[in-house]
């Protein structure tokens, strides 16, 4: 989708180019972060894409077509386009913003009209409150979020994000990234997408391309680069954390435990007994008559139960649950907080998938490693 | 002070003087904007605008040349008359007006424009539908300027035989009459002050349109 072959960017005052022989490939529907620290050529790789800057040599293709070769104007309605601080034109409505490439490509009124009501609704903005407002009337989150249904107005194949969520608070940062994964879910584009901050990288992007003085160093999945990292470079630049960020990439589903004994609330204690005589396990799971689950009984509590209905004061609810699509992270998080070594996996809030067990993390991020690490090699004796 | 002999002078000759004097101000000031406006505006384009900080700090000293200085540079050119005071007070008007005109584009949130051009604009679309509408409070504040100067400069004029109203100023320091001078400048006075309200009301009404 979008190709760069061997391409160069030097500028006059310069000594080393600012972007050396970048060759890369992004493919169709994908997101790819460029990441780097500052002067590592990432936004100059970005901005030759559109050509806001030229590049010395080397060739760039956008849809299997030369970017250098069609016209500037063209080539760049066809790319949706963010920035960082929006950009947004300070006198025009947000209408008129939204309206401003299809109106470019000579779209009549009534199809402008109805797709800019359709892109506020995508990235969550009422479009009935805010189309006449100007953009001094909205805060940095709306203004970021408008910016985007800018870009995406004419539905182009191809955006390009120059650190988007940059400006805005922490808060209001998460919650645009997690709109941001969401609507790519649904539009499917190809995204090039530059941020300073490895975390975002990690979270946004399908493949990453880590960058360090205008050379491509790694380009990898977010797993890769977590689990075997090129070179200290790159290993230095995801931060000694790595091993707990690859936790928030790596799902639930890998270390689900999901064979589970499930009495029912009304059961006799014979049956919670016998249970107990059949598994390995200390604990069994408790559904009511509608299959939801109310908590867990333990071994030793069903030892101590007396009556055959008794034993109902011994259940005990979870202090935690987990949601089906939380990744690793979230299920230390749940872990630490609370203080156990097990939670169980709820899908809907009451229906229960199985268990996540604190050792089979240790495990599974173990063996991640040993799988993925480059093998040492052993020197020949000259 | 003999004032019946002012009121009736004012009664015969104000309404001339002051018509002469807008005529004045109208011409020479329409003059400068037709011409300003241009040229700041490619002060701003590809090759110049590399240029426009120096271009700015030499309209700023310009604009610190007396205004007798002007008219009488070009005394001995142009000689004396109407077309001579026009030249003059269009020449001293377009200062402000070119200046603020690149200030004021220059001034574009530069994001705003990355944003325009990236999206596909021509160069020539982001400056009809951005960069002029974005400037045009900031060039409007400098038509202001520019016509309460030139107000005040075409008084002037009557030296070199271009009427207005420093005739009755003029007419008033070589006839010892204070009271033509008063009258003169009261009437220029409030002429500029007339004028400096009109487009200030337009101004913020721009303003009010097109800032960010």
């Amino acid at each position: 989708m979008i190709r760069f072959s061997n391409v160069s960017k030097r500028y006059p005052s310069m000594t080393r180019p600012a972007v050396d022989g970048l060759s890369l490939d992004v493919e169709e529907g994908q997101t790819c972060v460029f990441v780097g620290p500052s002067g590592c050529g990432k936004t100059t790789t970005l901005k030759m894409i559109n050509r806001i800057f030229e590049p010395s040599s080397g060739k760039i293709y956008v849809n299997g077509r030369d970017a250098l070769s069609q016209d500037q104007d063209q080539l760049r309605q066809g790319i949706g386009y963010v920035i960082q601080k929006t950009g947004l034109f300070p006198h025009y409505t947000v209408f008129e913003n939204v309206a401003t490439v299809p109106r470019l490509l000579g779209w009549d009124e009534k199809r402008v009209a109805v797709r800019v009501r359709e892109l506020l609704q995508l990235v969550g903005l009422d479009p009935d409150e805010n189309v006449s407002k100007y953009p001094r009337e909205l805060s940095g989150g709306q203004s970021q979020r408008v910016g985007v249904a800018r870009a995406m107005a004419a539905d182009p194949p191809v955006m390009l994000m120059d650190e988007p969520f940059g400006a805005v608070d922490p808060i209001t940062r998460t919650q645009l990234q997690n709109e941001f994964l969401t609507l790519q879910q649904k539009v499917r584009k190809t995204i090039c997408f530059v941020t300073h901050d490895i975390d975002e990288a990690i979270k946004m992007g399908d493949r990453i391309a880590i960058m360090n003085n205008g050379r491509l160093v790694q380009y990898d999945t977010p797993e890769n680069l977590l689990l075997a990292p090129a070179d200290e470079f790159v290993a230095q630049f995801i931060g000694s954390d790595r091993s707990l960020k690859v936790l928030s990439l790596l799902p639930l589903p890998k270390v689900l435990k999901r064979q589970f004994r499930v009495v029912r609330e009304s059961a006799e204690l014979q049956t919670v007994r016998a249970s107990f005589d059949r598994s390995e396990r200390n604990r069994l799971i408790v559904e009511d008559d509608h299959s939801n689950v109310v908590g867990y009984v333990t071994r030793s509590d069903a030892e101590k139960a007396g009556s055959a209905r008794g034993w109902n004061r011994f259940i005990k609810p979870f202090p935690a649950t987990l949601p089906p699509e939380a990744t690793l992270r979230d299920a230390l998080a749940v872990m630490l907080q609370h203080d156990v070594g097990a939670v169980p996996v709820m899908e809907s809030s009451h229906t229960f998938m199985g268990m996540v067990y604190l050792d089979d993390i240790r495990s599974y991020v173990g063996e991640a490693y040993q799988e993925r690490e480059p093998e040492q090699t052993v020197e020949a004796p000259s | 002070m003999n004032w019946e002999r002012l009121i009736e002078v004012v009664r015969q000759e104000g309404m001339q003087l002051v018509v002469q004097h807008l005529e004045l101000v109208g011409i020479s000031l329409s003059i400068a904007v037709a011409l300003a406006l241009p040229v700041g505006i490619l002060v701003t384009r590809p090759p110049f605008n590399r240029r426009a900080p120096q271009i700015l700090a030499f309209l700023n000293t310009a604009q610190g040349v007396p205004s007798l200085a002007v008219v009488a540079i070009f005394l001995p050119v142009m000689g004396i008359g109407r077309v001579p005071s026009l030249f003059a007070l269009t020449i001293y008007a377009l200062l402000p007006i070119a200046r603020n005109t690149i200030a004021g584009i220059e001034g574009v949130d530069p994001d705003v424009l990355e944003a325009a051009r990236g999206m596909g604009m021509s160069a020539g679309r982001v400056l009809a539908r951005i960069e002029l509408p974005l400037a045009l409070p900031v060039i409007v504040a400098g038509i202001q300027t520019s016509a309460v100067l030139t107000v005040g400069t075409a008084t002037l004029a009557h030296l070199i035989a271009g009427g207005g109203l420093g005739r009755l100023i003029f007419s008033g320091i070589s006839m010892h009459r204070p009271e033509y001078i008063i009258a003169g400048s009261l009437m220029t006075a409030a002429l500029a002050i007339l004028i400096d309200q009109a487009i200030g009301l337009l101004h913020r009404w721009i303003s009010a349109r097109y800032s960010g």
